[in-house]
């Protein structure tokens, strides 16, 4: 057994998915002084990160920390570990857990880092857990968290939700520094659909600006976005609040301003005539906001939720329509009342 | 019959060394939970509000004993005597009230001439000639009451492992059904908190002291007697008792599947397993939820008059009902079974403590079959097992839903259930503005349903249904599963019409059907309302 596996296995902490986020997170708690255990399926990445330090693939040539060690071994990253951090994209999570289960034991605290539905069953990523696995203290991880900046060194901030206090108090005791601050809340199902559907605006806000509205344009899509995603999750049994704050407005803001985030890029790149197939062949990571668009249209429609701006992304991406089509449509709706948060008149 | 194969393997102290333990117990473990003087007074204060306006809201249902005993507690509070001792003392009243009369000796006996002795209660009520139908045409109870469910290796397991029944709650008829059923599946006998209105019932409390009930004063909601109920729960489970409760906390006042399940007393079971590890005699638990249904239900019309009224808050205790006419149970039984009817109990997949499958060899598996050591999960980092009652009360969060899940796949769906859904939901679309109260008021003439377009509803919610059953999200009665919509509409206004007598619920007239009560309707409607609007909880706003 390598050093690295020797450490893998003797760390407190592991961090699944190597991602673009996945690294993030597992600098983020390794900078707070911990050693992390971090699982990938590539073995190559396994040894960049072991030998060099570094995921060029996700993370270019940022330096990270020598408190990471590698294993694309299941049971040495997860056996016995107090804390999981699950960083696998929302699609691959339930292949992921099946390969977890036969060595999770039910004193492990799993925190997911997801923000997707997954599609065909509509499932959020807490529900994936609980089908798959024996786990039950179960959180999710989600705020306007764009990876390169973290990873930058600039302050950031978001929540962790679950309905064990000892859930929260874990995670937090991980990620507890000078530069990341962890909140905390008991609405899973909040957190978990404003860090999914907020992919959907992103897309939308990549398409306003490569079209080159204004500022005007942005807040519109904001605010009335918002509005919408906030009335499929209080169907879905989310709480109000959770919208206002930083993984719902919060998220929201980062992820439409920034041009860094992929699902704004899917958005651009929309606008600019390219095919989604091309985009997300050439994106190189997953852009969550596709599938998520998809799955939030049929929840709206099962659950009777008015949610323009999704159904109008939704129809592009299926190249049913183009975006002056969208534009049309949305524009030509009838303003509610802006305070109308209910279900479809006649629901 | 099935004779009692199992030995009862658990040492039931005396009833008053039980009652000592409990006491003392439950005082130390209020002491530890109200650990200061502040928080005590607190607890005292609450004590005494809840009993004084139980006894001005409801002082006939109060012995003169009991009011004398509150009287002189209240002097000793005002008087600022030492308040740990006064909770002692309230603590000793509960546990003494709470104290069932069960020994398993007396139980044997009684179950031994059981169904006999249902039908002999209900022969004491004249005139006899009523009853000559009490059973199923050419059967015995057997056949009256259909158990269903993989019930050998729920008896296998209870061999190595202490079962929890967790029964669906429609009627009182429930608990003498129960009772009965799980004696006649071969089970050792069941412990479990009866309402305290059974036990003033005549026909019923003959069983309950025998069938191993204790008693639970619903009235009483300040939480020195929660507590002092859990304890005495723990206490028994702990033991190794099998224990019965009603997660529903009470009977469904709407008729619908239960999807809010009171926690209290469930979470015993938790606490239980964790002492018994601490103790250093670990013992295996395993829950089973038990759904049931009956075609129909004796006390629906009262049920869901309160339902609908909205206060079931304040009549959380029903005891004038249905339930409490004999003559309205003579006529209920005597038309009800004598119908062909079937009370249809299954028994569901158990589970463990943690909501997870449990196999024929009382391992816990996780869904994907990986075997589960349930010590861990009362585990901490430190490698210790310690009690936290906010991890362990979401524990039992988790078993509730995993309990409720069970409870909507496999409370068995009949007749009326369908028959009466097609027939509301048809005149709610008809009358989509009318609020509930209003709808419910409808003229009979009002209420037509033309013939054709009934029987096409009535057989999309069959397709609908059937499909669900293939994929296992729903049970349906074999007559529900396979019989032409024809038959089922004629068996599901048979039923409605059998109780109360004549009452024509539903009914057929000049190619039409009819609603002669929507209340009953609605009733039996949201029996089924779950599966096929995907809307479980009912309300009537």
């Amino acid at each position: 057994m390598s050093v690295a596996e020797k450490h893998a296995r003797a760390a407190s902490v592991a961090v699944i998915g190597m991602g673009n986020w996945g690294t993030t997170v597992a600098e983020i708690v390794a900078r707070s002084g911990q050693d992390v255990a971090v699982y990938a399926r590539e073995s190559a990445q396994v040894e960049e990160l072991n030998r060099e330090h570094r995921n060029s693939r996700y993370t270019g040539e940022v330096i990270l920390s020598d408190r990471l060690f590698g294993t694309h071994h299941m049971e040495t990253a997860v056996r016995g570990k107090r804390l999981l951090l699950l960083c696998v994209p929302c699609q691959s999570a339930r292949a992921a857990l099946r390969q977890m289960a036969p060595v999770v034991d039910g004193s492990q605290v799993i925190v997911h880092c997801a923000k997707g539905i997954e599609l065909g069953t509509h499932k959020r990523v807490s529900e994936i857990i609980r089908e798959e696995t024996m786990l039950r203290k179960i959180g999710v991880l989600s705020g306007p968290n764009i990876a390169p900046e973290i990873l930058g060194g600039a302050p950031a901030a978001s929540v962790v939700a679950s309905r064990y206090e000892v859930v929260v108090g874990e995670a937090q005791r991980a990620f507890k520094g000078d530069q990341f601050m962890l909140f905390s809340s008991t609405d899973v199902v909040g957190l978990e659909l404003c860090g999914a559907l907020k992919n959907i605006l992103a897309i939308a806000a990549g398409m306003v600006s490569e079209m080159g509205f204004g500022v005007n344009t942005f807040a519109f899509l904001i605010t009335r976005g918002l509005a919408e995603i906030q009335r499929l999750g209080l169907a879905l049994g989310a709480e109000r609040d959770t919208f206002q704050g930083l993984a719902g407005m919060g998220d929201v803001l980062a992820t439409c301003s920034s041009p860094l985030s992929r699902n704004h890029q899917v958005g651009k790149r929309l606008a600019r005539g390219e095919k989604l197939e091309d985009i997300v062949s050439s994106l190189g990571m997953v852009a969550e906001g596709v599938k998520t668009t998809r799955a939030a249209y049929e929840l709206s429609n099962i659950h009777r939720v008015e949610m323009p701006i999704t159904h109008a992304i939704h129809h592009i991406i299926e190249g049913q329509w183009t975006i002056q089509d969208a534009l049309k449509n949305l524009m030509r709706r009838q303003p509610l009342n802006e305070k109308m948060v209910s279900k479809s008149p006649g629901n | 019959m099935a004779e009692l194969p199992m030995k009862v393997d658990w040492r039931a102290p005396s009833p008053q060394k039980c009652i000592r333990t409990v006491v003392e117990r439950t005082f130390m473990h209020v002491l530890q939970k109200y650990a200061t003087d502040e928080s005590r007074e607190e607890l005292l204060a609450d004590t005494f509000f809840h009993t004084q306006k139980r006894l001005d809201a409801d002082p006939k249902h109060t012995s003169d004993a009991e009011r004398a005993l509150w009287t002189g507690l209240r002097k000793r509070y005002l008087r600022k005597d030492n308040p740990v001792s006064i909770l002692r003392d309230i603590i000793r009243f509960y546990v003494e009230e709470i104290q069932g009369h069960f020994n398993p000796m007396v139980f044997a006996f009684s179950t031994s001439i059981l169904p006999a002795g249902m039908n002999l209660a209900f022969h004491a009520w004249p005139p006899k000639r009523l009853f000559s139908n009490l059973v199923a045409p050419g059967g015995g109870i057997e056949d009256t009451i259909k158990i269903t469910g993989d019930v050998d290796r729920v008896l296998k397991l209870a061999k190595t492992a202490t079962p929890i029944a967790l029964p669906t709650h429609l009627s009182n008829f429930d608990s003498p059904v129960i009772g009965w059923a799980l004696h006649h599946m071969g089970f050792a006998p069941f412990c479990y908190g009866a309402g305290l209105n059974l036990f003033t019932n005549p026909m019923i409390s003959f069983f309950m002291n025998s069938l191993g009930a204790y008693k639970v004063d619903r009235r009483k909601k300040e939480e020195l007697y929660k507590e002092t109920l859990k304890e005495y729960s723990t206490f028994l489970l702990e033991l190794g008792c099998p224990s019965l409760f009603f997660p529903g906390g009470t009977r469904s006042r709407s008729g619908a599947i239960e999807s809010r399940l009171k926690l209290g007393l469930l979470g015993t079971g938790l606490r239980a397993y964790i002492i018994n590890l601490l103790k250093g005699q670990p013992k295996k638990y395993f829950v089973v939820p038990i759904a049931m249904s009956y075609h129909t239900v004796l006390e629906s019309e009262t049920l869901v008059d309160d339902f609908l009224k909205d206060t079931g808050k304040n009549r959380y205790i029903i005891t004038d009902d249905e339930f409490s006419k004999p003559s309205a149970v003579a006529q209920f039984v005597a038309n009800s079974m004598g119908y062909d009817s079937r009370l249809y109990l299954h028994v569901c997949e158990p589970l463990d403590l943690f909501g997870n499958r449990v196999d024929e060899e009382g391992n816990s598996v996780d869904p994907n079959g990986n075997w589960v050591d349930t010590e861990k999960y009362v585990t901490e980092g430190d490698g210790n097992i310690r009690e936290i009652p906010q991890r362990d009360a979401q524990y039992t969060v988790e078993l509730g839903d995993a309990v409720v899940d069970a409870y909507r796949r496999n409370t068995p769906l009949l007749s009326t259930h369908v028959v009466s859904f097609t027939m509301f939901k048809l005149l709610r679309e008809r009358h989509p503005h009318l609020d509930i109260y209003r709808f419910l008021r409808l003229e009979e003439y009002e209420t037509r349903i033309e013939k054709p377009v009934f029987m096409q509803a009535l057989e999309g919610h069959l397709n609908t249904l059937r499909d669900m059953a293939s994929r296992g999200l729903c049970r349906l009665a074999p007559m529900t599963a396979t019989s032409p919509p024809e038959d089922l509409l004629k068996a599901g206004i048979g039923h409605l019409s059998a109780y109360p007598v004549g009452s024509r619920t539903i009914y057929e007239e000049d190619f039409g059907l009819y609603a002669k009560n929507l209340s009953m309707v609605y009733y039996y409607s949201n029996r089924v309302r779950g599966h096929l609007t995907g809307q479980f909880e009912v309300s009537p706003k």
